[in-house]
């Protein structure tokens, strides 16, 4: 294993926002820990643990499927429910092996809406797996609505009711049974998804925040304020939107020596990264008092600069240069005039991680045989 | 090679060694091997029970779990792990036994497994919670917690398995599956398309004969940029190729997008080509512009040999360049037992502690989830294969 995360991570936290539950994960392995309802926790985690994201991630998205019900093959939950139901039908309409096929595949679609979008997910959604559509025979009272579901060759509806313009009634409620009239040979779909609807199924919809972090040397041999700036930068720049977030920061010394180096699991896991790479220059006072020709004023100053070529005789002796980490050009930044600047130069590099997630995709994740 | 997916929830008796003293066991085993009746084999089963008990209680001693499956006893009388192994209805009794749901890890192509503390340490180690399975695949398949086979396989030979011939800008991340045929990972996109091509396919291929070349006048200047970007990065033109060659296959990609675009074979297609994609998501082009442009690349990337006519038709004087020939020409039908597209089967990588070697964790028909360090000499992965018999496929 790498280092361990310096014991005194207080700087650290100093530059991440107060709003945030924040905790320090410095174990051999990724753990996953139990994360509040409503709140926004970030841990800090040390870079080896990068590798296990996405299998972290995505078990804590699916863990409510599994909450407080057996998982073992006899297992029953409200989803497999209605895609089992919906089955009967499918193999009636178009043989055993089309509805088998149709099945694996609903019910992994209706997981990934669940995990990523919880019961309206499910619902109200407009690739979801059921939808409510307003009928156009109505009158200027009241109208037509039906529930549908996303049955194999398009969407098909379960039932119909009456709404008068003006309300707005919950699409199940205990009781509520009189409102719908269902088609007879969907009576147990549609019962499957009011079950569903009632099941209270809750997703964690506390954020969180996964910071990856690493650096070559005690915490307190870096300024201060880099350290503040450079975890600022990152926490307020890398899908700052997203429920739950993933980056790394990596503290790195130039012309120093006794410096720690990247061990393998940690250069895997930089495999991780997704996205656009940020370096954050924090220039020794002799870069910039030297020589008038030679003193750095700025970012424009940087380009064929000893600062610069510090930086990439670290990033090759980090064996950082063959990472895929620079095979795009990074945004460059500079940390300078403070009081706290040192004569030896310093440089941060982060960058958002890809935690298993497909967040970004316009289409249902999942995995998918084509026969 | 088992490991169970669950907390050991068994009650295992000791087992104790000692001698039988009953002069009549050795016949009443002798005389319930030939007994059919069901009374009498209850009546020797009692016996054997008793006789096989110990005289007296001892630290390893337990009460029968099904005494009302003997005839009445007077009394509690405790037996041990020996009075069990001579029990008649031992093949019923659920004492010690293991009704966990296991995997069975399966070896392939001579993969050598690592030690079984490893494996369960894999499987173990990732639960900190008793409502989920120990299974490192949940969230990645929706047989995970089940009993099932976990492939291992070494690193370099799923490589060769599972070629990698397709160069993009983008790591494969977002990709749902990979071509066997063509060694190319599946994006979303192409998921969408070779769900009505292969539908169109089985049906009737001649359909494809109404493709025409089209004009390079008709395609946006996105789109002429895109397609000379994916012909450079795919050599279908070479840097040493002329200005005509460039010209050709402008007005060939015109004429596929317009055939996609307005066959109504490919209707099914036209509300994902009205939505927007992001390069690397939703395919693997580097740059965007307009879906269906996409969708007719993507095809020749795939489907290379549905253009074989149209490719002679678009290079007059037979003069197609070399690299287009050849994947037309090399495009590899799949052999019918085995199946072409699959899942990006997950994975958890084992590496050797201390090596110098390295993993790739997105790979074009496997996604790397975990990777954990051991004593062992190669590169191992374990995959679910997502319902795919992997035995049958290799």
């Amino acid at each position: 294993m790498g280092p361990p995360l310096d014991p005194n991570l207080d700087v650290l936290v100093e530059g991440l926002p107060p709003h945030l539950v924040i905790s320090v994960q410095n174990t051999s392995k990724y753990e996953m820990q139990e994360i509040a309802a409503g709140q926004n926790s970030l841990f800090i985690r040390p870079l080896n643990h990068l590798v296990s994201l996405p299998l972290q991630t995505r078990r804590r998205l699916f863990a409510p499927l599994y909450k407080n019900q057996a998982w073992s093959e006899q297992s029953d939950s409200p989803i497999r429910q209605v895609v089992r139901e919906a089955t009967l039908f499918m193999t009636a309409k178009y043989g055993e092996d089309t509805a088998l096929r149709w099945r694996d595949e609903m019910y992994e679609r209706m997981l990934s809406l669940f995990v990523t979008g919880g019961i309206r997910g499910l619902f109200f959604n407009q690739n979801g797996a059921f939808r409510i559509r307003e009928i156009g025979d109505g009158n200027r009272y009241e109208y037509n609505e039906s529930l549908e579901f996303n049955f194999l060759h398009g969407w098909e509806d379960l039932a119909t009711r009456t709404v008068q313009y003006g309300e707005k009634p919950p699409l199940f409620s205990e009781g509520s049974e009189a409102m719908w009239n269902c088609r007879p040979e969907f009576q147990s779909v549609f019962n499957g998804a009011k079950k569903l609807y009632l099941s209270n199924l809750s997703r964690s919809i506390g954020g969180m925040t996964d910071l990856f972090f690493w650096h070559d040397q005690a915490l307190q041999n870096y300024p201060k304020s880099f350290v503040k700036a450079a975890v600022k930068d990152a926490e307020s720049t890398f899908d700052v939107r997203s429920e739950n977030r993933s980056f790394a920061v990596l503290l790195v010394s130039l012309n120093d020596e006794g410096l720690e180096a990247l061990n393998a699991l940690e250069r895997i896991g930089l495999q991780r990264f997704d996205g656009q790479v940020r370096v954050m220059f924090s220039p020794g006072i002799h870069e910039l008092t030297g020589d008038s020709e030679l003193k750095l004023r700025g970012l424009e100053d940087l380009d064929g600069s000893q600062l610069e070529n510090a930086f990439f005789q670290r990033v090759e002796a980090l064996n950082l240069h063959d990472s895929p980490l620079f095979d795009c050009e990074p945004t460059v930044l500079m940390h300078q005039g403070t009081q706290d600047a040192q004569d030896r130069s310093f440089v941060s590099i982060s960058f958002p991680c890809w935690n298993g997630t497909w967040g970004s995709s316009h289409q249902i994740d999942g995995e998918h045989i084509i026969s | 090679m088992k490991i169970a997916l669950t907390d050991p929830q068994i009650d295992l008796p000791n087992p104790v060694s000692r001698e039988v003293s009953s002069p009549t066991l050795a016949q009443l085993l002798i005389s319930i091997l030939a007994e059919e009746d069901p009374k009498k084999y209850r009546t020797i089963a009692t016996k054997i029970h008793q006789a096989s008990a110990p005289d007296d209680e001892h630290d390893d001693t337990y009460n029968c779990l099904h005494l009302d499956w003997f005839e009445d006893i007077a009394g509690t009388f405790p037996i041990d792990s020996v009075t069990c192994s001579f029990c008649a209805y031992a093949h019923a009794c659920s004492l010690g036994t293991d009704n966990r749901p296991t995997v069975a890890i399966v070896p392939l192509l001579g993969t050598f497994l690592p030690e079984r503390e490893v494996l369960v340490e894999v499987f173990e180690r990732v639960s900190n919670s008793s409502d989920m399975p120990y299974d490192p695949f949940v969230g990645f398949s929706h047989r995970a917690g089940k009993p099932r086979n976990i492939y291992a396989i070494e690193y370099s030979r799923f490589l060769k398995s599972f070629p990698e011939c397709h160069v993009s800008t983008f790591k494969p991340q977002y990709a749902v599956g990979y071509d066997r045929s063509s060694g190319a990972p599946l994006w979303p996109q192409d998921h969408s398309f070779l769900e009505v091509f292969e539908q169109l396919n089985k049906q009737n291929l001649e359909h494809f004969e109404e493709i025409k070349i089209g004009s390079k006048e008709t395609l946006s200047r996105l789109e002429s940029n895109l397609i000379l970007e994916v012909c450079y990065d795919n050599n279908w033109i070479l840097a040493s190729d002329d200005g005509p060659t460039e010209e050709c296959m402008l007005n060939f990609f015109s004429g596929v997008r317009d055939f996609l675009s307005t066959s109504p074979l490919f209707s099914p297609l036209s509300e994902l080509a009205n939505s927007s994609a992001i390069p690397g998501v939703d395919h693997p082009h580097p740059v965007g512009a307009s879906r269906w442009m996409h969708l007719a690349l993507r095809w020749m990337e795939l489907q290379p040999h549905t253009f074989h006519r149209l490719l002679c038709e678009a290079y007059p004087d037979a003069k197609i360049p070399k690299s287009i020939k050849n994947l037309v020409m090399n495009y590899s039908q799949m052999d019918p037992g085995k199946t072409r597209y699959i899942p990006r089967f997950p994975a958890v990588a084992l590496i050797p502690k201390d090596t110098s070697q390295t993993v790739k964790l997105e790979l074009g028909a496997c996604r790397i989830i975990d990777v954990h360090d051991y004593r062992g000499q190669h590169i191992v992965l374990l995959l679910d294969s997502l319902g795919l018999s992997l035995e049958d496929e290799l």
